[in-house]
């Protein structure tokens, strides 16, 4: 799906050389902004969905309950889309899995927004497992056998993800 | 043997000019071998069905898929080691054992689904948790 928006911003610059008038010089600049969205899984909305910032500050509330909330994609699995990662703030993240491996995302979409839906808990990721998604990102042999000890984290399983990609073309005049 | 396809490490269809499938649930396209496991993961259920149900025995084209599964084309052709291969023969010995012994269907086909999630734990974990949900539970009193 995509949107179309249209930005005009008007810049104002002033030149103060005479006493009687004021030069006024515009610049306008129109900005063409491509928004794609893609579902994935059951169609959920965008509707209710908690900032990853509201999400951290409720997570007592909200853990192991249907919740809904929207963060940049950090990292997919580079084999399959079978899982992602989302950047909760600048330290946390969140590993996504999709509930029942009954759907994938596309493997380039690290750098998107997604917003998702599904249950939260934090969870303890074993070290097998945590080298095998290690295995899926891409990463060396030598980061994968450095991976020596369990990881407690948040994790998510996703009934429905969207992922959202703002592609924007400046038009200056 | 996995019942959904692996995907652990190693080179990317691109390494080997391989095309992905395109399909409904994997946007970015599957292997053979992962529309099999797909596949499998059908017949599986049925073969379920049948046993629960007690109208009949694993599915003919169970058996078929795993017997296919020697030649399919992988998502990552690195998974495809002898220990691979021995899962494989593995797990298509118990689904014939399921077939020879009538009246102990339900364990036989428990022993297959255990030994689909130790594959799996090997090779591909991500679908581990929706194989689970195949084991045959004891009926509630």
């Amino acid at each position: 799906m995509k949107h179309l928006l249209f930005i005009a911003s008007t810049a104002f610059l002033f030149s103060c050389g005479t006493t009687e008038s004021s030069k006024e010089k515009i610049e306008e600049t129109a900005e063409e902004l491509t928004i794609t969205e893609n579902k994935f899984g059951e169609d959920i909305t965008e509707e209710g969905a908690l900032t990853a910032a509201e999400f951290l500050a409720q997570f007592d509330q909200i853990a192991a309950k249907e919740v809904k909330l929207t963060a940049p994609i950090n990292d997919v699995c580079s084999k399959k889309g079978c899982w992602m990662v989302l950047a909760l703030d600048e330290e946390q993240d969140m590993r996504v899995r999709f509930k029942d491996y009954g759907f994938f995302v596309p493997k380039d979409a690290a750098g998107k927004l997604a917003t998702i839906q599904g249950v939260a808990s934090m969870d303890t990721t074993d070290v097998a497992t945590l080298q095998h998604y290690a295995e899926d990102a891409g990463e060396s042999q030598e980061k994968i056998d450095a991976i020596t000890k369990p990881e407690f984290s948040y994790v998510f399983e996703a009934t429905g993800v969207i992922i959202k990609e703002v592609n924007a073309e400046a038009d200056s005049n | 043997m996995p019942l959904f396809s692996s995907c652990t490490d190693g080179s990317s269809e691109e390494d080997l000019c391989i095309e992905p499938i395109a399909n409904a649930v994997n946007t970015n396209g599957d292997s053979e071998l992962a529309l099999l496991m797909r596949q499998m993961y059908l017949e599986a259920a049925q073969t379920k069905e049948n046993i629960v149900c007690g109208e009949g025995n694993v599915t003919p084209a169970f058996i078929m898929a795993l017997q296919e599964v020697h030649s399919a084309v992988p998502t990552d052709p690195s998974v495809k080691t002898p220990e691979f291969e021995a899962f494989n023969k593995l797990l298509i010995f118990q689904a014939k054992a399921i077939q020879a012994n009538e009246n102990a269907k339900i364990s036989e086909f428990n022993a297959l689904v255990y030994r689909c999630i130790d594959c799996h734990k090997r090779f591909c974990p991500g679908p581990i948790v929706r194989i689970k949900k195949l084991e045959i539970k004891p009926a509630a009193d």
